[in-house]
């Protein structure tokens, strides 16, 4: 994937979530976006996946800018998947519904193709057993899972993780975070907003670090979290190992 | 033993056997107490003095059904629209909304009925007794199933608006498929109460010489003077509408169950 996003700022109101952020991501097939609560991690991903419109600036996705008026928006939307931290299925739609309906009524594909297709990925990431079952009925990794598979089930160019296992417990998490990498490794784009460390250094070619509303650092995986090169990122660091 | 009488905890089912035994002692309950309550006023019972008027009865109680019939479809559909006046952009649409709401809520029926027919009504040379019988009730039902769908719209979590929106999914393609299903599930039993409460509101519409089931009771008893065989009659009128809406109304949030 490449980003190119220029002097991005999102405000709401007197508070300045992103703050006039610049970033260039070259061809690069994993991204980890660290850094502490509120400094606008979950802000920039929800600008890159076309789902606010920034105060200020642009954003290049794979040399596209993206065009934030809203039937624009629509459209861009079906280019990019989005996974939130919770509360990603709809509780009234069977897990295998809430692959199809956004296919069915998104994209236009028909019913049968649609259903052919979730459950191939279901089937893929050993979920098929559960495609009947409604949110309700399955574990927090579970859903997570399934709510990668609908995100996937549109091919994005870009998988925009958004904290996937920050409310799952370490069993959980490990489950979601395999199915990341194997995503990853199929050769997936996958940008990955998160606070699981030892999960950036190895799974991300490159670590972000945010902080208050600006890029804060960016290296290659395997230095960033080498100390003595940034005090405000040795800072975050040092609590994240303590 | 026990368990014909009991069960653990609230949320139990008793069996079969213990439901219908259970069934049979509060009708035989109720049943008694009036009884008792009748026996000691002294008063006679003498159906047959309500039997000989059961054609002009039963007829008004064919409009009634009606009534009731098309009230509610309409009266929902007033509702729809309301409550979607209610979250609209455009603030005339909002206020006006709003306006319908409060008005009607806050206001006797009576007094609606009364200035919907004689003013309203006549000003626009509608005759037809039913058809402003129907328009009445579905306006005045209506501004209730406006609050219960906004109710309805505004349990749905904030979440699965963003998801629908970052999923691509339009705002009119998210309330179709995502929030109606669901708001639906969620104000059947309120939605269910309401339409009892169309279906008794509707015995009002005698004020205005709808012929309806309670029009023609009331009729009845200006000739034979038997107002508790005429009322007993009446209710049991309406019982006959009320508790099937209230089973389908169960039976509709089974076959659409999907929380814990």
């Amino acid at each position: 994937m490449n980003l190119n996003i220029k002097n991005l700022s999102k405000h709401y109101g007197e508070e300045k979530a992103l703050d006039n952020l610049d970033l260039t991501i070259h061809d690069m097939k994993s991204v980890a976006v660290v850094g502490p609560s509120g400094g606008g991690k979950s802000t920039l991903l929800r600008l890159i996946a076309g789902l606010e419109t920034p105060t200020g600036g642009l954003v290049s996705v794979n040399g596209i800018p993206i065009d934030y008026a809203e039937k624009k928006l629509r459209e861009y939307r079906k280019r990019i998947g989005l996974v939130f931290q919770s509360h990603n299925l709809f509780p009234h739609w069977s897990a295998l519904k809430n692959i199809t309906v956004p296919l069915v009524k998104v994209f236009g594909t028909n019913p049968e193709e649609a259903e052919e297709k979730a459950r191939e990925l279901l089937n893929r990431f050993g979920l098929g057993e559960h495609a009947h079952k409604l949110p309700v009925q399955l574990s927090g990794g579970q859903q997570q899972r399934i709510s990668i598979a609908r995100a996937m089930a549109r091919q994005p160019e870009i998988l925009l993780l958004d904290e996937p296992t920050s409310a799952l417990d370490p069993q959980l998490t490990k489950e979601v975070l395999d199915m990341v990498i194997e995503l990853k490794e199929e050769g997936t784009n996958i940008m990955m907003a998160t606070h699981e460390m030892a999960f950036a250094k190895r799974a991300a070619e490159e670590v972000i670090f945010v902080d208050n509303g600006k890029i804060g650092g960016q290296e290659r995986s395997e230095k960033f979290f080498e100390f003595g090169n940034n005090p405000r990122l040795d800072e975050f660091l040092s609590h994240i190992f303590e | 033993m026990k368990n014909l009488f009991t069960v653990k905890s609230y949320k139990d089912k008793p069996g079969l056997m213990s439901k219908w035994i259970n069934v049979i002692l509060v009708g035989l309950f109720i049943v008694a107490i009036f009884l008792l309550a009748l026996a000691s006023v002294g008063y006679k019972f003498n159906w047959l003095s309500v039997w000989v008027y059961r054609t002009k009865i039963l007829r008004g109680y064919g409009i009634t059904l009606l009534l009731a019939f098309f009230s509610i479809f309409i009266s929902i559909f007033i509702g729809i629209v309301a409550s979607a006046g209610l979250q609209s952009r455009i603030t005339f649409f909002r206020y006006l909304s709003r306006a319908y709401v409060e008005g009607i809520r806050g206001t006797p029926f009576l007094v609606q009925i009364t200035f919907f027919y004689f003013i309203i009504a006549t000003a626009v040379g509608l005759e037809n007794k039913f058809i402003v019988g129907v328009l009445i009730l579905s306006i005045f039902t209506g501004a209730y199933v406006t609050e219960i769908i906004r109710g309805g719209i505004q349990s749905i979590p904030e979440s699965q608006w963003i998801t629908a929106r970052s999923l691509g999914f339009s705002r009119l393609q998210t309330y179709q498929n995502i929030i109606f299903p669901q708001v639906f599930r969620r104000i059947l039993p309120s939605l269910a109460g309401q339409m009892s409460s169309l279906v008794k509101d509707s015995s009002l519409l005698s004020i205005i010489a709808v012929s309806e089931v309670t029009m023609n009771v009331l009729e009845v008893n200006a000739i034979n003077f038997r107002i508790f065989e005429n009322l007993t009659v009446l209710m049991l009128g309406y019982l006959f509408i009320t508790i099937p809406i209230s089973l389908i109304s169960k039976w509709l949030e089974r076959k659409y169950y999907y929380e814990s």
